[in-house]
C-alpha cells in the first residue's frame, strides 16, 4: 500500500475530525500509522476523544422504559452464570437493531468444523436466534447451492499465514464468504468487511470472528447490489461492532475483476 | 448511607463480575446513553438497543475501559455515538438533512432538564457544553452537528453544503478546537474527572 506519510503538523490538523469520524478511510489510515509513532498525537487524540464524548451531554434527555433494566441486570445475569469467557459459547454483539435493519446487519455462522455457534443478537429469545440461525443457514446452503458468481479471497501480502477464501455472489444484494486461515484474535478485536465502492469508498457489509479452527462462514448484505462494487476487503477493526470506516490493517480482500461465473 | 462508590470502584467491581456494580453504573448513566443514542437515531427500540449492547459490552469487557484515558461518562458517551452512528450507516437510511441550510437544530442549547436518576455529572457539563457551543458561529457549530449526529465525514459535508471541502476541514478543525479550548477555561475537565 503506498500512502503518504502523514507530517506531524498535518496529523495533528486532522486529529479533529478524526475524533469525529469525519475522515475518508485513506486518510484515517495514514493517519492511524502517525498515531501509533507520535505520543503527542496520541496525547492529543485521548483529549479529543473525551471532547467527542462530552459533546454527547448536549441533547435533550429522556429516561429509557424502566423495563430496558430489568432487561440489561437479567441479561448480564444469564451470562455470568454461563461460566467464564474462556468456556462459554461465542456471544457476538451484533445489533439488535437488526429486527429493523436485518439486511443490512451481518449474520454470522460457523459451520466448517461441524460446532454450530448460536450467536446472541442482543436481546432476542434464544427461540427467535435460533429461527434467526436457522434461516440463516438455509439461505447461506441457498446461496452456496445457487451462486451465480464467486470470487477468490486472497491474503494481503503482508500475512504469514496462508488465507484462502471465497465470495460467492447471488444475483442481487446476498452473499456469502467462505474464508480459511485467519488468525484468531485478540478480546476485543472483529474481523470487518468492507465492499468497495466504484468511487474507492468502502461500505460495512459486517463483522466476524474466527476460533481456533480458522475458519468462518459469513453470511452478507450487499447495500444496493453487487454490481454496484468493485471489491471487497477485510480489516481488524475495534470489536465487538466493528468501525465506520476501515482503520486497521488489511488482511484479506478480493476484487470484482476476478469474479468468476459459477457456484461451488 | 454510605458514599456513593466511585465509578472507579464500580468498574473493579464489574472486573469481578460483581453484577451490583453494573445495576449502580447502569443507574447512573442509562439516561445519558439513551438519550444520546435516541437523538442520533430517532427510534425508541434502536435506542434501547444500543443502550443494551452499551452496557453489555461493559459487563463483558470492563478492561476496554482504561481510566488513564479519562472518566467514564465521556468514554461511555463516545462508545454509544459510534455505535449509532455505526447503525445510521449500516441502516442505509438517509443522512443527510431534508434541507441543505441545516444549522443548530441538533445540539440541544436550552436546559438540560437532568432527570432523577442522573449522576451529577451530565447536567453540570452538558449545561458547560451547550454554553461552548453556544460560543461558536453557526457555521462551525453546522459541521460538528452534520458529523457528531449524522455520521457525516467532511467529504460528505462538503457536497451537501455545496463548500470546497478545504472550507469544511478548516471549519472541523477550527470547531473542535475552539470547543476545546473553551472547556479548558471553564475547567469542564476538572469537573468530569
Ligand atoms: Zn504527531
Amino acid at each position: 500500500m503506498d500512502r503518504r506519510r502523514l507530517t506531524h503538523a498535518l496529523a495533528s490538523d486532522e486529529l479533529p475530525a478524526y475524533a469525529l469520524g469525519a475522515l475518508d478511510a485513506d486518510e484515517s489510515a495514514a493517519l492511524v500509522e502517525h498515531l501509533a509513532e507520535c505520543p503527542f498525537c496520541q496525547a492529543d487524540q485521548h483529549r479529543l476523544d473525551e471532547l467527542v464524548g462530552l459533546l454527547g451531554t448536549a441533547v435533550p434527555q429522556t429516561s429509557p422504559p424502566p423495563s430496558l433494566r430489568e432487561q440489561v441486570l437479567a441479561q448480564a445475569a444469564i451470562e455470568a452464570n454461563a461460566g467464564p469467557t474462556g468456556e462459554r459459547p461465542t456471544l457476538r454483539l451484533l445489533p439488535g437493531w437488526a429486527r429493523a435493519a436485518l439486511a443490512a446487519a451481518a449474520a454470522l455462522v460457523l459451520i466448517l468444523t461441524g460446532a454450530v455457534a448460536v450467536l446472541l443478537y442482543n436481546q432476542w429469545q434464544i427461540r427467535q436466534e435460533l429461527d434467526t440461525l436457522r434461516a440463516e443457514q438455509r439461505e447461506i446452503a441457498s446461496i452456496l447451492a445457487q451462486s451465480a458468481w464467486w470470487a477468490p479471497v486472497t491474503a494481503e501480502a503482508s500475512q504469514s499465514q496462508p488465507v484462502v477464501g471465497r465470495l460467492y455472489l447471488e444475483e442481487g444484494q446476498a452473499g456469502v464468504l467462505v474464508i480459511d486461515g485467519l488468525s484468531p484474535l485478540g478480546p476485543g478485536q472483529v474481523y470487518q468487511i468492507w465492499l468497495i465502492r466504484a468511487d474507492n469508498t468502502r461500505v460495512s457489509a459486517g463483522v466476524f470472528t474466527v476460533d481456533a479452527s480458522r475458519r468462518a462462514t459469513v453470511l452478507l448484505h450487499a447495500p444496493g447490489t453487487w454490481s454496484a462494487y468493485q471489491g471487497m476487503g477485510i480489516t481488524v477493526e475495534p470489536g465487538p461492532a466493528g468501525s465506520p470506516g476501515p482503520t486497521g490493517p488489511r488482511v484479506a480482500g478480493c476484487s470484482l475483476a476476478d469474479w468468476q461465473p459459477g457456484g461451488l | 448511607m454510605t458514599r456513593e462508590p466511585s465509578d472507579q470502584e464500580l468498574m473493579a467491581g464489574l472486573q469481578q463480575r460483581d453484577h451490583q456494580a453494573l445495576a449502580l453504573l447502569y443507574d447512573r448513566y442509562a439516561r445519558s446513553v439513551y438519550s444520546l443514542a435516541l437523538h442520533i437515531l430517532r427510534d425508541q427500540a434502536a435506542a434501547e438497543d444500543v443502550t443494551q449492547e452499551v452496557f453489555l459490552q461493559l459487563w463483558r469487557q470492563p478492561e476496554r475501559y482504561a481510566h488513564e484515558r479519562g472518566p467514564l461518562g465521556p468514554w461511555l458517551l463516545r462508545v454509544t455515538r459510534n455505535r449509532a452512528i455505526d447503525l445510521l450507516r449500516r441502516s442505509g437510511r438517509e443522512r443527510r438533512p431534508p434541507y441543505a441550510d441545516a444549522r443548530g437544530v441538533d445540539f440541544h442549547l436550552a436546559d438540560p432538564s437532568p432527570g432523577p436518576d442522573e449522576h451529577a455529572w451530565s447536567s453540570t457539563v452538558a449545561t458547560r457544553v451547550q454554553a461552548a457551543l453556544g460560543e461558536l458561529s453557526d457555521t462551525q457549530r453546522q459541521v460538528i452537528e452534520l458529523a457528531y449526529f449524522r455520521g457525516l465525514t467532511q467529504r460528505e459535508m462538503a457536497d451537501v453544503l455545496g463548500l470546497p471541502l478545504g472550507t469544511v476541514k478548516t471549519r472541523v478543525r477550527t470547531a473542535l478546537r475552539r470547543l476545546a479550548e473553551i472547556l479548558t477555561r471553564d475547567g469542564v475537565w476538572t469537573d468530569v474527572g
